[in-house]
């Protein structure tokens, strides 16, 4: 399991006070949408093709039987009582209203979750197979590696992650490429 | 020569909830495609679209989307603007069911 430090927890609880305010001004009209548009993404929460969709980070793609049960809550209480769960093991929730996402958001901070660089150019989330470290047919357990990994390129939330060497094993790109922050 | 003009409805999403909506001849926001103002003229669509994006505390993101006339008023011509209409399309859980 991933969990947060204390200056973690500090950081994501100033930032949904944060986004509570911009949410405010946006619905009053002091910010414009292109104004709004970046603080939005910028806390995981997107207007796509049919409605708004908050994505929430789960590191890992690991999760305790008190968080699970507080997605539940959200997507029971702001949400259609559902989530979709992403191809990199986050999940997202596609109809929330926008004065109910910092509610969303102080709910997911209360079970040490965020929606923090979950949207852009960003290292969205290290994962590995589900299994790992306890499949008895597997030949090396990847759990550490994603646990060495991760903390490398996502914490702490909102801070500018470093360059990251992807080494790609296919025959067209045989060389590192160097990626800014994906 | 000036290509003719393709016909448009004034489309955008709601900005409280982010659910699509379009423009109507009498200034309503309806989640409902055929009930939106068919502009078969260009200066008048450009006009409606001002008028559209200035409500600014109302919707996000208006434009104008192609469409044609039809039995009960105006129908998509594109099949993004179609999805918009229904919702998604891999089982009713958008406005197919909200509206059911």
């Amino acid at each position: 399991m991933y969990s947060y430090s204390e200056f973690d927890e500090a950081f994501v609880r100033e930032r949904v006070a944060q986004f509570t305010s911009q949410v405010e001004r946006r619905l009053d009209g002091s910010l414009t949408e292109d104004e709004f548009r970046p603080l939005r993404l910028m806390n995981g929460l997107y207007l796509q093709l049919h409605a708004y969709m908050l994505r929430v980070a789960i590191p890992y793609g690991t999760i305790n039987p008190r968080q699970m049960r507080q997605l539940a809550y959200i997507a029971q209480t702001w949400d259609k009582g559902y989530g979709h769960f992403t191809t990199r093991q986050n999940i997202q929730f596609n109809w929330p209203k926008l004065e109910d996402v910092p509610k969303m958001l102080q709910a997911l901070a209360d079970v040490g979750m965020h929606a923090i660089q979950t949207s852009g150019n960003c290292v969205r989330n290290v994962t590995a197979d589900h299994s790992a470290g306890a499949a008895a047919d597997e030949i090396s357990d990847s759990a550490p590696c994603r646990r060495t990994g991760l903390p490398q390129v996502y914490r702490p939330p909102g801070i500018p992650v470093p360059a990251l060497q992807v080494q790609d094993s296919s025959p067209r790109a045989e060389r590192p490429r160097r990626h800014p922050r994906a | 020569m000036s290509r003719r003009f393709t016909p448009k409805v004034v489309t955008a999403n709601r900005l409280r909830e982010g659910d699509v909506v379009y423009l109507t001849a009498d200034d309503r926001w309806s989640p409902f495609h055929h009930e939106a103002e068919l502009i078969e003229d260009e200066a008048h669509a450009q006009m409606r679209l001002l008028h559209a994006s200035a409500q600014k505390l109302v919707v996000v993101g208006a434009y104008l989307a192609d469409a044609k006339a039809g039995a009960n008023g105006p129908e998509p011509t594109h099949f993004r603007e179609e999805f918009r209409t229904l919702g998604p399309s891999n089982y009713n859980h958008g406005k197919q069911a909200d509206y059911a």
